[in-house]
């Protein structure tokens, strides 16, 4: 617990001398791999995909704000998919604009959920996202996690039908559609998505908790309600999906998740939470209050205290106090001392 | 002399118009009324333009089935069945749109009024001579 305290420590104080410089190194390094994650996933022999290129789009990225890598992808994606086919580049195409036209532009932008969901689902490690997005974000982040899950399943029938759709005659694109959107909107999908929405809800719902160990136990139930529906809803929908591969990528995500804990302190600086932690010699039990909320609040003593404050889960707006009334209060103090 | 309260307060208000408050300034240029309408009518576009790709897409999948069925299909009811399916669908996005577009402004004008507070509390700053010594002004207290 310590090494995490004091590795934490030092992030911080690392992060807070050299932030532009890792904040540009973290965007240029996920855009890079973005890139070369759907090169692998989809070796077709597309100019966007060459190596230079994407130094040269991560580079570029890099400088623009977050949500620049997500659109990135989608252009790389769509990229690949126009080399196989032009079939499937216009299924990529009109599928990634249904996913921002319905869901992508309720999402934040500062959290390239999207993205990962869609390197981690392709992998395996389908659970690590949902479980992330429930410990700090709110159930708002599935409408950036599940495009993401549909676009991993994308990749994944792009991927596994290119030699069939390369076999199909030049002019059947309806034979192709069938194949490819076919492919990528099965039944697995589905349960997949369920699952990524059961593991995002209860990690939240367990976290918001404020039990003894809230955090972790949402952790671990989160990956495993993400393997429950994923093995068994994948079953139920016919289809037979991995489950060593499953149990493997919730148990890592499940790990990684307890890590990004020890090395994070579980805030969302949004409301009061209760928080328990531990070093070598004491248990901590913690009532957080965000400072916005207090930060304004002059009470009758001119302090903020936690005690006066009616309500911690309330905005408190400071009392319209006149300024000179204020200092001729103070100066009267004063001369009274 | 460099006030450190004045540099600080410069940095984070800095910081602050450079990262998030340029979107909570963007959202408060607007009435909070003409935000809402605004962000509905968008969610009206790109709701009926995403629900026309998913209709296209289901339709080629499934083009072979729906031309065959073609011939027995109660075309007015299936449309009829297909339109009510859309006013469900985007009441449901307008709805969603509403609640967060009227949080969102909300959140910008806590935002904008604490922005506003610091913008004070720097003028104040300004206006009051620094002294090294005690960390605070002298002749203000004189006065």
């Amino acid at each position: 617990m310590t090494i995490f305290g004091g590795l934490k420590d030092k992030l911080t104080l690392f992060y807070g001398r050299n932030s532009a410089a890792v904040d540009f190194l973290v965007r240029f390094l996920f855009v890079l791999a973005e890139g070369f994650f759907i090169r692998s996933a989809l070796p077709f022999d597309a100019i966007l995909s060459h190596p230079a290129v994407l130094l040269v789009l991560s580079l570029t990225s890099a400088v623009l704000p977050a949500k620049a890598g997500a659109v990135i992808g989608a252009v790389l994606l769509t990229g690949q998919a126009f080399a196989l086919d032009l079939a499937a580049g216009a299924v990529t195409f009109l599928v990634l604009v249904m996913l921002y036209c319905l869901f992508m532009r309720f999402a934040p932008d500062d959290f390239p959920a999207a993205p990962l969901e869609t390197m981690g689902a392709y992998y395996g490690f389908g659970a690590l996202v949902p479980v992330l997005c429930g410990l700090r974000r709110k159930p708002l982040s599935l409408l950036t996690v599940c495009p993401g899950c549909v676009c991993a399943f994308l990749i994944r029938a792009l991927s596994e039908h290119a030699e069939e759709v390369r076999a199909l005659e030049q002019t059947d694109y309806m034979g192709k559609l069938k194949l490819l959107i076919g492919g990528a909107f099965s039944d697995e999908l589905t349960a997949a998505l369920a699952a990524v929405i059961a593991a995002l809800t209860l990690t939240y719902l367990v976290r918001s908790l404020g039990i003894r160990h809230a955090h972790e136990a949402a952790v671990l139930s989160g990956s495993a309600i993400y393997l429950l529906f994923y093995v068994f809803g994948g079953r139920i929908a016919g289809g037979s999906p991995d489950v060593m591969l499953a149990a493997a990528g919730s148990a890592a995500s499940a790990a990684a998740g307890l890590i990004l804990l020890m090395v994070m302190l579980p805030l969302d600086y949004r409301k009061s939470e209760r928080l328990e932690f531990e070093d070598d010699g004491y248990y901590y039990y913690v009532r957080a209050i965000p400072k916005a909320h207090g930060k304004h609040y002059v009470g009758e003593s001119g302090a903020f205290s936690a005690n006066t404050v009616p309500g911690y889960d309330e905005p408190i707006i400071r009392p319209d106090i006149d300024d000179d009334e204020l200092k001729k209060k103070l100066e009267d103090s004063l001369n009274d001392l | 002399m460099v006030n450190p309260l004045r540099l600080r307060e410069m940095v984070s208000l800095a910081s602050f118009e450079e990262g998030r408050g340029r979107v909570s300034m963007n959202i408060c240029r607007y009435y909070r009324s003409d935000y809402i309408a605004f962000s509905m009518i968008r969610t009206f576009l790109l709701t009926t333009v995403g629900l026309l790709i998913a209709a296209a897409l289901f339709a080629a999948a499934n083009a072979e089935e729906l031309l065959d069925a073609l011939v027995y299909m109660d075309i007015p009811a299936v449309l009829r069945q297909a339109a009510a399916v859309y006013l469900l669908i985007l009441s449901a996005y307008l709805a969603l749109t509403f609640v967060l577009a009227g949080r969102r402004y909300k959140e910008a004008e806590r935002q904008m009024n604490d922005y506003e507070l610091h913008l004070a509390d720097l003028r104040d700053l300004t206006e009051v001579p620094y002294s090294e010594d005690t960390g605070d002004d002298d002749d203000f207290w004189r006065t």
